[in-house]
């Protein structure tokens, strides 16, 4: 196994902070304005062009949180490889430590024990492979993969609400 | 090269053989073309397929082929005839060699006797063959030392004697030496006198000698006596001498002169030219799209280094060139994702061939425009949809042959695919000349499906029926058959064409036939749009759609704009017209319904409301674009318009495509980027309603007529107000004062790339401009050169023009026209005489004399159109009603503006170019004025006929 797989990177969106195995990143970049689109899903930040190639930003504010991240100079996009989902990057308030865990470390634990990390929600338990620890705490790791499968599913059932939705208003034309 | 790499171009090219042999088996059968040349190219393709599947092991296939070649030997040789059932055979093996292509690896393992027993049965028949014989030429490939196929179609020796031709074709040669295994040239003669012996052929006893004294090695297949010449006709065997290429390989090129030296061979170099030509080679998809976004991104910081290099130095002169290279590469890789329809098409042959075996049948494809070309994505995308509604063309839209001949058609039914291009536009149109749609069994199935109440079935109009038929799981037929019937297609065709970016459109009638329109953007990746901005977001929409930018000032925004029952609605050319805000749309996720369009409506007319109130000398306006999608048309509400550019529209990120109102991402030159919208999409969410859209079709085109009376005010940079006939105006673009360039004593300003002339009109000496921030350039039609009226304030008044006075006194005016109570001046653009940059403006004076004859009730139009066509050196000859005689020696059209108004009209016009032997008078009635308007001046003369020209 790659020694990648067992590196993660830590980062923080408001107050949760969680990590993502270095394996599925291809590049950390510094917050670029995005081009914000409208009708998108509430987790959609916007789409960013990158050398020519239009990136869909994920904001992990308002995917874990609620809340979408606040723009500073700590404030980072991480840019997945392409095994985890077509051209996108998840921005975070800022990224930390580069975390090493072998995976007989790592355990699948309840959140509960994760509380100390900040506050998760639905989509956070679906997207958290297992919990690593960092210091004194656990911290949650998050599925890129996963995370962006659900995204692209909530897309797709906020699609077929709106089609159900412009059949009601008879707006089908 | 591995293994893989190798099957894996056998696959690639086999795949491109067995589509060759397809198109030549039908056109076999058909008739059409030369049939030895289809035979020998198929022929020649299933070689190659037998041979690529020997040598890589996969025997069953290469047993199919060398069955299927068997066959086509036989047809070759005239002793077999290529009929229904011959061709049906062949047909089913190359199905079957396709099938076999799927599973390669276990084709070993793949049965192939049904197919090998009926190709057996031909190749044992005892038929003889009887090619078409008006169709018939001996033609044959010469092989090069590589095995290259020659572009040779025949080749003919004339020995001394008169009546001793022969007739020499390389394909019998590859037979020999392949059954027999030869080794040399030498050997293969041998095997020639053998093989002439055995079938009987006389042959002159010259041939030794001639073999010798040839100033090439003989490569010889077949050699016929020269009774076979009278299959010929004379011409015929002119031409295909001139088509002779022959392989000299100690690089003799000469003739022989012993032989008579009919014999042309072409040198080393026109070879090479053609080999070149001709040679193409497989790249993958994927990496022509890197190469496009590589060239964006090129063009990206062209764009960047345009801006940056300071003026005046040699770096611009650099950047300029890299500009235009750029522009280049651009544009040449752009053509390599095009492709023609001419692969489509040959398999719409094969599917109407089977239906019509199928459904017992006489059915006859016929094809126009199919060597038009557009992306190859949307090739890929509209096979399914073409191929469907063929389907339905053959088995529902012809009758039965007794059906046909009760009404008196053909027995055999037509069904047709015909593109057009228009522009950025691609127009693909599939009928048929059979029943027509049962309006009236549309209208009872929709009530039977529950789709509408019975009471409002009956209220339901020709064109909402056709949308009907076009919703999901909606089918009229009785019988549900394996060819269609289940009521899914229709939808799926129109949901395919709209993501495409195009628009289905019906048209039927009864006992005449139905033609489905598919209107789409000919290149799905640069694509022409016009951006507009919505706060600090722009947004791009296909100008295609684009049909005209209007602004409404001040108090036309309160009187013009109206609410109504469904939202607000602008009266456009007499008639109101839905708006649509696209600060609505993109507020509000959810679809629109009455309601919400009613309240927004209301809130914005109560704030402008107040806000006149508050301030009463506030400036208003209101711009917005009038928008066709499919029979739709509708206002589109912005902020401000930036102008067209030319972009690569990419696909929405696949987590997004969803998203209904958005169709593509693109990155504009600046490095920003904008989202395109899916104008159907927009449709759609904000509801509006069929009404709604019937309301505002312009009354003057549904009469036929072209609203030709609107006129566009403008204020040019003197202070003057004046007019221009609005159907002259090509399009109005906003500039601000920065972009502005001066050159010497004129102002130039880079519209679409181009360095276009800003003219000023009532200028004849030129003067510094006032300092005004915001300018308008006016482009018109039939301009030579980029030209464009530079104007301070526009206004466009529906207002009929009362009168018209020319002004023969000035040259820069065309006269003077009274609009409303106000009499104005009409510009002459094409005066050639202005205060305008050396050259740019310069009539063109013609060789020979070209005249039109124009024909314009309205005389403003018929200034207007004198002085366009007199700077492109064409004289004109005023037309007056009722005059069928024309004392005109030279060569005459028609330009008409108002052609189309009057039946009696064009038929007097029409006896008129008989009279005058001139075929135009179609094209004028066909094409609009705009489009006469656009001509250029070899357009423009191509419309004369020859034969009257002196």
């Amino acid at each position: 196994m790659n020694a990648a797989d067992h590196r993660f990177l830590v980062c923080r969106a408001g107050t949760l902070q969680f990590a993502v195995s270095l394996a599925d990143l291809r590049e950390v970049n510094r917050y670029a304005t995005c081009y914000q689109l409208p009708h998108a899903p509430s987790g959609v930040r916007g789409l960013l062009n990158l050398r020519s190639v239009t990136y869909l930003i994920l904001d992990s504010g308002r995917l874990f949180n609620g809340a979408s991240v606040q723009i500073t100079s700590k404030t980072r996009l991480l840019f997945c490889k392409p095994h985890v989902g077509p051209n996108w990057a998840l921005l975070v308030c800022e990224v930390g430590d580069v975390l090493y865990c072998e995976p007989e470390f790592m355990a699948e634990m309840d959140k509960d024990v994760g509380g100390a990390c900040g506050k998760s929600d639905n989509l956070l338990d679906l997207v958290v492979e297992a919990y690593a620890p960092f210091g004194a705490r656990a911290i949650p790791i998050v599925s890129l993969e996963k995370l962006y499968a659900n995204v692209s599913a909530s897309v797709l059932d906020q699609s077929q609400a709106y089609a159900l939705a412009r059949v009601a208003s008879g707006s089908s034309s | 090269m591995s293994d893989d790499a190798l099957i894996a171009e056998f696959k690639l090219e086999s795949g491109e053989q067995l589509a060759g042999i397809e198109n030549h088996l039908l056109a076999m059968e058909n008739q059409s073309g030369d049939y030895h040349s289809h035979i020998n190219a198929a022929f020649r393709a299933m070689h190659s397929v037998k041979g690529g599947a020997n040598y890589l092991g996969f025997g069953q296939l290469g047993k199919l082929a060398h069955q299927m070649e068997t066959v086509l030997n036989r047809l070759r040789d005239q002793k077999l005839s290529p009929n229904h059932d011959a061709i049906s055979a062949l047909l089913k093996g190359v199905d079957r060699i396709r099938e076999m292509f799927e599973h390669l690896d276990a084709s070993n393992q793949q049965g192939i006797d049904r197919e090998l027993a009926l190709l057996q049965n031909l190749a044992s028949a005892r038929s003889v063959a009887t090619a078409p014989a008006a169709k018939t030429g001996a033609s044959g490939q010469f092989h090069d030392q590589e095995g290259q196929a020659l572009a040779l179609d025949l080749f003919m020796l004339q020995v001394p004697e008169p009546d001793q031709t022969l007739w020499l074709s390389e394909f019998d040669l590859l037979q020999l030496a392949d059954a027999a295994s030869y080794e040399s040239l030498a050997s293969v003669w041998q095997a020639f006198l053998q093989y002439t012996t055995l079938y009987g052929y006389k042959l002159s006893s010259k041939a030794d000698k001639l073999r010798r004294n040839l100033p090439f090695t003989p490569v010889i297949l077949t050699c016929l006596t020269s009774d076979f010449k009278d299959a010929f006709p004379a011409k015929e065997l002119a031409l295909k001498q001139q088509q002779v290429f022959l392989k000299a390989p100690a690089q003799q090129t000469k003739p022989a002169p012993k032989t008579g030296g009919k014999v042309e061979a072409k040198g080393p170099a026109s070879k090479k030219k053609v080999k070149e030509d001709e040679i193409y080679v497989h790249v993958n998809l994927k990496l022509l799209d890197r190469m496009m976004n590589l060239t964006g991104e090129l063009a990206l910081y062209r764009y960047r280094l345009t801006r940056a290099v300071p003026r005046n130095s040699y770096l611009q002169t650099v950047s300029r060139s890299i500009d235009q290279i750029t522009e280049q590469l651009q544009e040449a890789v752009a053509s390599t994702r095009l492709n023609s329809f001419e692969g489509l098409f040959a398999r719409m042959q094969r599917l109407v061939r089977d239906l019509s075996v199928k459904l017992d049948k006489q059915l006859q494809l016929q094809a126009r425009g199919v060597d038009q070309q557009v992306d190859r994505r949307l090739l890929q995308h509209l096979g399914d949809s073409l191929a469907h509604l063929l389907r339905n063309a053959c088995d529902h839209g012809i009758e039965d042959v007794a059906a046909r001949a009760a009404l008196g058609k053909p027995a055999a039914g037509q069904v047709f695919l015909e593109v057009q291009r228009n522009g950025e536009l691609v127009t693909v149109v599939v009928g048929d000349d059979g029943r027509g749609l049962d309006l009236e069994r549309i209208r009872a199935r929709a009530v039977q499906l529950g789709k509408v109440e019975r009471a409002e079935a009956a209220k339901l109009t020709k064109g909402e029926l056709l949308q009907l038929i076009q919703s999901p799981g909606f089918s009229t037929a009785q019988k549900v058959n394996d060819i269609s019937g289940r009521g899914v297609g229709l939808d799926v065709v129109r949901q395919n064409v709209e993501e495409l970016g195009g628009t289905l459109e019906i048209r039927t009638r009864a006992n005449q036939g139905t033609r489905f329109v598919l209107t789409l953007p000919a290149s799905l990746a640069i694509t022409s749009v016009l951006l507009c901005r919505l706060g600090d977001q722009t947004f791009a929409l296909p100008r295609s759609f684009v049909r005209k930018l209007v602004t409404l000032y001040d108090r036309d925004v309160l009187e013009k704009v109206a609410l109504g029952d469904d939202g607000e609605t602008v009266l456009y050319h007499g008639v109101p017209l839905p708006l649509i805000y696209l600060q609505d749309i993109l507020n509000r996720a959810e679809p629109f319904d009455s309601q919400h369009r009613l309240a927004l409506a209301k809130g914005r007319r109560q704030e402008l409301l107040q806000l006149l109130e508050q301030e009463p000398d506030a400036r208003l306006a209101l711009h917005f674009m009038v928008l066709q999608v499919g029979e739709l048309r509708f206002g589109l509400v912005v902020d401000r318009l930036r102008g067209i550019s030319e972009l690569l529209i990419e696909p929405m990120h696949p987590c997004l495509a969803p998203l209904a109102i958005f169709s593509g991402t693109t990155v504009l030159e600046d490095g920003s980027m904008a989202m395109q919208l899916d104008l159907m999409g927009v449709v759609r969410h904000y509801g509006v309603t069929r009404a709604m859209f019937e309301k505002p079709s312009l009354p003057s085109e549904k009469s036929g007529k072209v609203n030709a009376k609107e006129m566009l005010l403008f204020e040019a940079p003197s202070g003057e107000t004046m007019v221009l006939p609005m159907h002259a105006v090509r399009r109005v673009l906003a500039l601000s004062r920065i972009e502005l360039l001066q050159k010497g004593a004129h102002y130039f300003a880079a519209i679409d790339h181009l360095n276009t002339f800003l003219l000023e009109p009532e200028v004849e000496q030129v003067r510094p401009l006032p300092k005004q921030e915001r300018w308008y350039a006016i482009q018109l039609k039939g301009m030579p050169q980029p030209t464009a009226i530079l104007a301070g304030q526009l206004r466009v008044s529906p207002r009929a023009t009362r009168s018209f006075e020319p002004d023969l006194a000035h040259s820069h005016r065309l006269g003077y026209a009274m609009v409303g109570q106000d009499r104005y001046v009409v510009p002459n653009p094409f005066d050639s005489s202005r205060a305008m940059p050396l050259g740019w403006l310069t009539a063109t004076l013609r060789p020979e004399p070209v005249a039109v004859l124009l024909w314009d009730r309205d005389p403003l139009h018929a200034a207007w159109t004198e002085a366009m066509l007199q700077l492109l050196g064409v004289a004109v000859l005023q037309w007056s009603e009722g005059q069928d005689e024309v004392d005109f020696p030279i060569a005459v059209a028609l330009y008409a503006q108002e052609l189309q108004r009057s039946e009696a009209h064009f038929s007097t016009f029409q006896k008129l170019c008989h009279n005058l032997n001139c075929r135009s008078w179609a094209l004028a009635n066909q094409a609009g004025s705009q489009q006469v308007a656009r001509w250029s001046l070899d357009e423009l003369a191509a419309l004369f006929p020859k034969e009257v020209k002196p």
